[in-house]
């Protein structure tokens, strides 16, 4: 195996467990480690992937600009927050008229509200447009990795799922694997003429 | 095998009383020593007749093998054997190298005296040294290592004499036998350590993919381009993918059947290729999920062809630049990701522009990272098909593209083949 440095891979989650991960950590105490959230279905992210479709951008800042966009998948919402030192996607989500197909790549984020309870949002490094394709090729990217993920969980070595399991409620699993073939029905001409079972 | 069989047999191993064996046995395992090492324990306690104080290597699997053996005894079929000759000392010595292997691994050696090993022969090894090499366990077999050779052939899981596709072979492999299509070769003349010696390089390919080769001899049948088969060649890394090398040790025998080169690239994860520590001719599909500072319109030095910034070059100070498209796009397909690097005729590609238009969008502009936002705004977030040779550095993973598509197969059909997958 190489030394060599890597990036982060990017998460493929889809929105309902990406909310669900309101547990974050670091791996060492070094001032610049990096922060993850735990994944329920037993992963680890920094970053992730994310394509969906924007459907509200809105200005919440006081002072200065600060966006919030929400990009929706076939599972849920994805909050997007981009202020003054995100100014490429603040700007993209001024410019754009919603509804449109978006990609974002971010780092997940948690803020605790005032009633305790924790929202997860995305803190995007970009965003472009894209297309219907691109979105259903992602939905079916997403179901994957997360069939893999639910599949790797009872694997003794899996130390992701192991924190996932005390963190998380377990029988979060299997509603997320009922949400994947879900997702994979919804994309068009999947689930439509299918001439054998009719036959 | 009980712990009373163990008692027995290491009583008869060393020459002492099994009763005390025994109870020595038993005392150590009541203390949660796992019997293995419990037995170790006692073999250095009772010298194993070895004297000196060193025990004498106890038989292992090669499975268990580890770093922290300093010599080992086993038995083990020769899967390969590969000869080159080295310069130690300002001496010239040949050696052997290749895999052994039993029912539970496989483990690379290296022979530094002849003991006549061929691929195939079963074998008992004794005292052989071990050493880490990368990370792995490696025999040494030397002047203190006893060796000899069994009638009774080990079964082993393993195919027996090298052979292999380019695919499959990884650097550090040795003792390799390919069946190849040459498909470029030149000779070139090279500064050797017995002064000037012609050498040949190249492309092979079989039905797996392409690597490049480098023939320390020039051998006249893959000098013609004739299909050939290679014994005894050695796969070493070079310039950050495997290179087959075909030394004055390997033989070159025509082939009289044609090679099928496969046109298509084998599709890999990125975290399988930068396991392999680089892959010639690769096929990656991800996605782009940035595109680097360093793209788009740039710089190069008219010396040394290196990025310019600011008017300097590197290597060659104040130089005059020499305008050029490049794109390092980062691509990401969940596994691992990787810098794919395209050339000006694909960046013009992705750019939807020649380099002259880049030039004058960015003299109006007064800015030349337009043309990199032009190119980002493209490419970030779609999904691409790559074809390219995949490196590994100390600066991370590289891949120079040859290629570079935007998938645009339905993805309906892959959303239905994963449900037949996970509904089935």
């Amino acid at each position: 195996m190489s030394q060599a440095p890597t990036r982060e891979v990017a998460k493929r989650v889809f929105a309902r467990e990406f909310n669900d991960a309101t547990y974050t950590f670091k791996e060492s105490d070094e001032e610049r480690a990096p922060n993850f959230a735990l994944l329920p279905t037993g992963d680890r992210a920094n970053r992730v992937f994310v394509v969906g479709t924007l459907t509200e951008t809105e200005d919440i800042g006081d002072d200065s600009e600060y966006w919030r966009g929400r990009v929706v998948d076939p599972t849920g919402t994805f909050f997007i927050y981009a202020g003054q030192y995100q100014p490429e996607a603040a700007a993209f989500l001024r410019d754009t008229e919603p509804p449109a197909y978006v990609s974002v790549v971010g780092k997940p984020r948690t803020f605790e509200t005032d009633d305790g309870s924790v929202n997860v949002s995305l803190r995007p490094e970009s965003i472009t447009a894209v297309d219907e394709a691109t979105r259903d090729r992602w939905v079916v990217e997403t179901a994957e990795r997360t069939l893999d993920r639910v599949e790797a969980y009872d694997d003794e070595t899996n130390e992701y799922a192991a924190m996932a399991t005390e963190r998380y409620d377990a029988s979060l699993l299997d509603s997320y694997r009922e949400e994947v073939l879900t997702a994979l029905e919804s994309l068009d001409g999947v689930a439509e003429d299918e001439p054998e079972a009719t036959a | 095998m009980s712990l009373d069989d163990r008692a027995e047999e290491l009583a008869s191993d060393l020459g002492v009383d099994k009763a005390e064996v025994k109870s020595d046995l038993e005392n150590l395992v009541s203390y949660s020593v796992p019997i293995d090492e419990a037995v170790q324990s006692l073999r250095r306690k009772y010298g194993d007749g070895g004297g000196g104080g060193g025990s004498a290597p106890s038989e292992k699997d090669i499975g268990d093998v580890t770093t922290d053996d300093s010599s080992v005894s086993l038995t083990a079929r020769v899967l390969t054997v590969g000869k080159r000759s080295i310069q130690t000392q300002g001496e010239q010595q040949d050696i052997f190298e290749g895999e052994l292997a039993d029912e539970t691994g496989t483990l690379s050696y290296t022979a530094w005296t002849d003991f006549g090993l061929s691929a195939g022969d079963t074998v008992q090894v004794g005292n052989a040294g071990v050493r880490e090499w990368d990370g792995e366990p490696e025999l040494n077999l030397g002047e203190s290592t006893s060796l000899s050779f069994l009638d009774d052939e080990l079964d082993v899981p393993y195919e027996v004499g090298g052979g292999a596709t380019l695919h499959e072979l990884q650097s550090g492999d040795r003792g390799v036998t390919v069946e190849v299509a040459v498909e470029e070769v030149e000779r070139r003349t090279i500064d050797g350590r017995e002064g000037e010696t012609d050498i040949l390089s190249g492309v092979l390919g079989d039905e797996s993919g392409r690597l490049p080769f480098t023939a320390w001899e020039p051998h006249e049948a893959i000098e013609n381009g004739d299909p050939v088969r290679i014994e005894n060649a050695y796969v070493r890394e070079y310039r950050g993918v495997p290179e087959v090398n075909v030394s004055e040790y390997s033989t070159v025998t025509p082939l009289d059947r044609d090679i099928e080169v496969g046109e298509d690239a084998t599709q890999v994860s990125i975290a399988e290729a930068i396991a392999a520590g680089g892959m010639y001719d690769v096929e990656l599909v991800g996605d782009v999920l940035a595109v680097r500072d360093g793209s788009g319109l740039i710089e190069r030095c008219p010396e040394c062809n290196r990025i310019v910034q600011n008017g300097q070059c590197r290597s060659h100070g104040d130089v005059e630049g020499e305008d050029d498209l490049r794109v390092k796009a980062i691509l990401d397909d969940g596994t691992a990701t990787v810098t794919v690097v395209l050339d000006r005729e694909l960046t013009e590609d992705v750019y939807d522009g020649t380099l002259d238009d880049a030039k004058e969008q960015a003299r109006d502009a007064m800015d030349k990272e337009v043309v990199a936002e032009d190119i980002r705004r493209n490419i970030v977030g779609f999904e691409y098909r790559v074809r390219g040779h995949f490196s590994v550095d100390d600066y991370g993973a590289n891949c120079d593209a040859t290629s570079f598509e935007r998938t645009d197969d339905d993805p309906a059909d892959r959303a239905r083949a994963l449900l037949e997958e996970v509904t089935a």
